[in-house]
């Protein structure tokens, strides 16, 4: 894994729009979030103190909410919904296939963090069965080598 | 002096269960139920903590009200009618225990908290005997590597008090909540080890946990709660007076707690207090008396042959007008008032002096001139009362942590803090303006504020005018004095002073703290008298929230003060060439035979060299590693005709002596202590004493009657009653009125209930007189080196241990954090020196080397670098040349010139 240092400078201004704000963790979190992809330490800290708040406060509220990343992700995210739905036409069949081709489990992301594969509980989409999400676009009517398929063409 | 408008306090009547109750605006429900003794069950809840709400098992029913409210968080209204144990709340209540036993482990045979847990006692209560929903435990495994502080979070209930005492109250934050629902456990960030997230071992988590999920490691399967005898006494670490309640099963310390609410400390302890006091167990304690053999070596004899050999050693040296005496800030004032009178009416000597001489006794020649009273002329409780406070040369958090809560919660309230110390201490980080000023510059930033203020016209000219002699001299003094060359030499902004002087004197109440920091250091006399003069002159003083508040070291170096161990002055600070006043004491007292003053430690230390000081009796003081100038005292000690030394371990310099007497522990004894805020408080006997040992003033008692002065004395409350007579400030203290707590001299007679604060009505010589502030030239230059000695050291104390280590060494709960003396040191440095952390280096100065282990901090800045003074194997007092402050003689041990090298 390449160690990559990390500009926490985009955050800073992140931090310094909300000094008014002592209560403005969430908010700060999710735009930290969507600069870096994922919650690292560094990232926390820099929040903690910017916020003036112990950093076991802030780490409360980002294990708190599934909103919060506290481990790297891929680039890629595979939401495969394994609601009833789903689950009843097939979706089981699907993760199966998609936990072979990358080599992790569900929850996981791979070594070259290429791609983060969840399985989620359903997606609202259920005349679509089985759906999964694939980043921000839903994909219907999956079958498991349509999901592969899929799964290849990510960058 | 001004006194505070009467304000008319509207009450409020409420009726609790039937009950009518009167309380002031704010009160909390629960708090005016406990008031008049009605049980309100509460798990969340601790006074020391904002209400939380979150357990639910204090509710209550307002009539009106539609929900049970939780009476924690619930305020008092007028007319409120309040029912606490209707059957809907009983059931609620109920059900809240019940679903808390649906998980929390049954395992109380072998848990610690067993018959001091509140759950278990509401469980009880409540006769929840199972869960209606069976029982689902916890599984989790996490780590319980502190070696103070034992974690079962499978025991947890999540009541969040320890998360938020580590927040409100030690302003930290070590602990949070992590995850949800089912999953939710107390943890810190990333489950790191507590080491890691600045945790300070205060123990205060566990104080406040009200089940079993954190608990005291080291007394873990000792003796429960029930089976302890419990003696509420005074802690004799620092000099803050924190109440402990002392737990001893068989005889022997297993634990100490705080009661909430009780005492200075209100039921708050630092990690000493908690985890220090092992040491009374110790298998090192001295168990018979030692007396030189033939053969050069220590061996028992009986307490007849160790008292005869001292009264012949004494007597002796006594002919020969050469006996010194060092008395003990850590013994009580019981002890220190006998020992004194031994020096001056039996031995015929004022060569004595205590350990209170490293800090305390320099409040006797600065603000004791300026202002009356040596001492700290406010009390913890109205800290709270201060819009800006001056912190100088003190590094709060650690010396005093419990005194220092107050500074931590000031600063969280957003009050200004403005701290002096050239190092990045706790305090400094959470300080509005932080002057990281040269070592020894402190006396010309204050001089250079004094300015300001005074150029400013922000000077209290009525206060000025009406109470204070001398403005006219001290303006003068200043008159050279420039900002800008201020600023150079003490190397901090010249906005800065200007902001911290302008904070300081505009402020409603403002409040100077100092300690050794500044006693210690060159200049040291004149930056504590720059202190006081700046108070007056913008009339800071004798309200609640102001003051110069000195903080003294030692428990009770104030006590030894006022008792008279000062070479110069008698007990209440008489002087020796007052001669109607040392006759009032004489005639308690006895007959003082010698009206010149005698010497401090130093001088009697160099005295033996010289050949005067024949003979030295020290009881409880470690100078071979507390004093400056390592050769001299060596050769002193070694060179002594007869030393004998009075402790409860073989201390460093024990092992110099011709008789080492054992002494009683703190808690083997009773008597008196008066803390740094003039409060004088109980020790009490929690145990017996150790069999061979005795008390300090059973000890002086028996030396005094060998040398045939025929006391009398049978107890310490005995000898209290002939120190009421003889000082003035303790004349309406006595031990029964002790019993019902801890009294702030003055307190003049027995209807007098002290003084929390000094002034309040008026200087005792009718006005304060302001001093000159005078920087002697010989300062900041001289410190700095040569001889490639390109650093400077400085000193101080570390937070888990005290003084040279004599007692907090001998405590595993504290030598399980810390044991090893380090020296912090600037990264910048430290690279240049080619210095890692944890590297071995030698620290050479012209006095001595020592080889403590780096730590590479950015809390020192470049060219300074830090060392505690705890350890024996790298004393850091060594490398000081004797040299003490030509006002006030404490040693000078905050600045000398080294070179760092890896050893």
């Amino acid at each position: 894994m390449v160690e990559e240092t990390l500009d926490l400078a985009p955050l800073q201004d992140v931090l310094e729009e909300y000094k008014q704000q002592p209560g403005a963790i969430i908010p700060v979190l999710q735009k930290a979030q969507a600069i870096y992809g994922w919650l690292p330490p560094e990232v926390l800290d820099a929040v903690a103190r910017g916020m003036h708040v112990p950093v076991s406060r802030v780490y409360g509220v980002a294990t708190f909410y599934s909103q919060f990343y506290l481990e790297r992700r891929g680039r890629h995210t595979f939401r495969q919904c394994d609601g009833t739905a789903c689950h009843v036409r097939g979706a089981a069949s699907i993760i199966e296939a998609v936990e072979k081709r990358l080599g992790i489990q569900a929850g996981e992301t791979t070594p070259d963090y290429r791609v983060t594969f969840e399985v989620v509980y359903c997606l609202g989409s259920c005349g679509l069965a089985p759906v999964a999400m694939v980043d921000d676009q839903v994909v219907g009517h999956l079958v498991p080598s349509k999901a592969l398929e899929i799964l290849d063409n990510l960058e | 002096m001004a006194s505070l408008p009467e304000t008319e306090v509207k009450t409020l009547t409420l009726t609790i269960d039937g009950q009518e109750v009167t309380v002031e605006p704010g009160t909390t429900v629960l708090e005016a139920a406990q008031s008049v003794g009605i049980d309100i069950p509460t798990l969340c809840h601790d006074p020391r903590l904002e209400p939380f709400g979150a357990c639910r098992l204090c509710l209550v029913e307002v009539e009106g009200g539609r929900a049970p409210m939780p009476s924690c968080a619930l305020k008092c209204g007028d007319g409120m009618v309040v029912h606490t144990r209707t059957e809907r709340i009983m059931k609620l209540r109920k059900f809240v225990i019940e679903l808390l036993l649906s998980y929390h482990p049954l395992d109380c045979p072998v848990c610690e908290a067993a018959g001091d847990c509140r759950l278990q006692d509401y469980a009880y209560e409540y006769g929840v005997a199972v869960s209606p929903w069976g029982w689902h435990p916890l599984e989790f495994d996490t780590r319980d590597d502190h070696p103070n502080i034992a974690r079962d979070p499978n025991r947890c209930i999540l009541c969040g008090r320890c998360v938020r005492i580590c927040r409100e109250v030690m302003g930290i934050g070590c602990w949070g909540f992590r995850s949800r629902g089912y999953d939710t456990i107390i943890d810190t960030a990333y489950n790191m080890p507590l080491e890691a997230v600045d945790c300070v071992s205060c123990g205060q988590c566990v104080s406040t946990c009200p089940v079993g999920a954190l608990n005291m490691k080291r007394s873990r399967f000792g003796a429960r709660n029930w089976q302890t005898e419990k003696t509420m006494t005074v802690c004799d670490y620092c000099a803050v007076g924190c109440e402990q309640e002392i737990q001893t099963f068989r005889g022997e310390l297993v634990r100490v707690k705080a009661p909430t609410g009780e005492g200075v400390n209100a039921g708050n302890l630092c990690v000493k207090g908690r985890f220090g006091m092992e040491y009374v167990n110790s298998n090192e304690r001295l168990i018979a008396p030692l007396v030189r053999g033939e053969d050069g070596l220590l061996a028992p004899t009986t307490w007849d042959d160790a008292l005869a050999r001292v009264a012949e050693g004494l007597k002796k040296a006594k002919a020969a007008k050469g006996v010194g005496v060092i008395a003990s800030a850590r013994c009580t004032n019981e002890e220190n008032y006998l020992l004194q009178k031994l020096a001056r009416t039996v031995l015929g000597t004022n060569n004595i002096d205590s350990g209170a001489r490293y800090n305390q006794a320099a409040a006797v020649a600065t603000v004791g001139k300026v202002l009356g009273y040596p001492a700290m002329t406010n009390s913890v409780a109205d800290i709270v009362e201060a819009e800006v406070l001056l912190i100088a040369g003190s590094n709060t958090t650690e010396e005093h942590p419990v005194l220092a809560l107050q500074l931590v919660k000031a600063a969280r309230e957003g009050k200004e803090l403005i701290v002096v110390d050239p190092r990045r201490t706790d305090i400094a980080r959470r300080a509005s303006i932080h002057l990281a000023v040269k070592p020894g510059s402190d006396a010309v930033l204050f001089a250079a504020m004094l300015k300001h203020i005074v150029d400013s016209g922000l000077h209290n000219k009525d206060f000025i005018a009406a109470h204070a002699d001398g403005f006219e001299e001290l303006v003068e003094s200043v008159k050279a004095v420039t900002i800008e060359a201020a600023a150079d030499a003490c190397g901090v902004p010249a906005a800065d002073i200007k902001s911290a002087a302008e904070l300081y004197a505009k402020a409603a109440a403002a409040s100077i703290f100092y300690s050794a920091g500044l006693t210690q250091q060159h200049n040291g006399a004149a930056a504590v008298t720059a202190l006081a003069d700046l108070a007056v002159v913008t009339g800071n003083i004798g309200r609640a929230g102001t003051g110069v508040n000195g903080l003294a070291g030692q428990a009770n170096a104030q006590g030894a003060c006022d008792m008279g161990c000062l070479p110069d002055y008698l007990p209440g600070y008489v002087a020796l060439d007052d001669a109607e006043a040392v006759k009032t004491v004489e005639a308690v007292m006895g007959r003082v035979s010698d009206k010149i003053p005698g010497q401090i430690i130093g001088s009697m230390l160099q005295g033996i060299v010289d050949g005067q000081i024949k003979a030295l009796y020290i009881v409880g003081e470690n100078p071979a590693i507390s004093e400056p100038g390592a050769a001299v005292v060596k050769e002193a000690l070694e060179k002594a005709e007869f030393l004998v030394v009075q402790d409860i371990f073989l201390s460093e310099t024990a092992r110099y002596a011709d008789v080492v007497l054992p002494a009683c522990a703190i808690t083997e004894r009773d008597g008196t202590l008066t803390s740094t805020e003039r409060r004088v408080q109980r020790v009490r006997k929690t145990m017996d004493c150790l069999e061979g040992a005795k008390a300090d003033w059973e000890i002086v008692l028996a030396i005094a009657n060998e040398l045939g002065a025929g006391w009398t004395y049978t107890s310490p409350a005995e000898i209290m009653a002939e120190i009421a007579l003889a000082v003035p400030t303790y004349a309406g203290i006595s031990y029964e009125r002790l019993e019902q707590g801890g009294i702030q001299w003055p307190c003049v007679d027995a209807e007098d209930d002290g003084t929390p604060i000094l002034y309040t009505e008026g200087f005792p010589g009718g006005r304060a007189s302001l001093a000159a502030i005078e920087v002697s030239d010989a300062s900041v230059a001289d410190i700095a080196a040569g001889n490639g000695f390109s650093l400077l050291l400085t000193t101080g104390i570390e937070r888990e241990h005290f003084g040279t280590g004599t007692r907090s060494r001998r405590a595993a709960g504290l030598t399980g954090l810390v044991n090893e003396g380090r020296l912090e040191i600037n990264p910048t440095d430290a690279t240049a020196l080619g210095v890692a952390p944890g590297d071995r280096i030698r620290v050479t100065s012209v006095s001595g080397s020592i080889e403590p282990v780096a730590v590479v901090t950015a809390g020192v800045p470049q060219g300074l670098v830090f060392m505690p003074q705890h350890y024996v194997e790298a004393p850091a007092t060594a490398l000081f040349p004797a040299q003490v402050d030509p006002v006030t003689a404490v040693p000078l041990l905050k600045a000398v010139a080294v070179k760092v090298e890896k050893a």
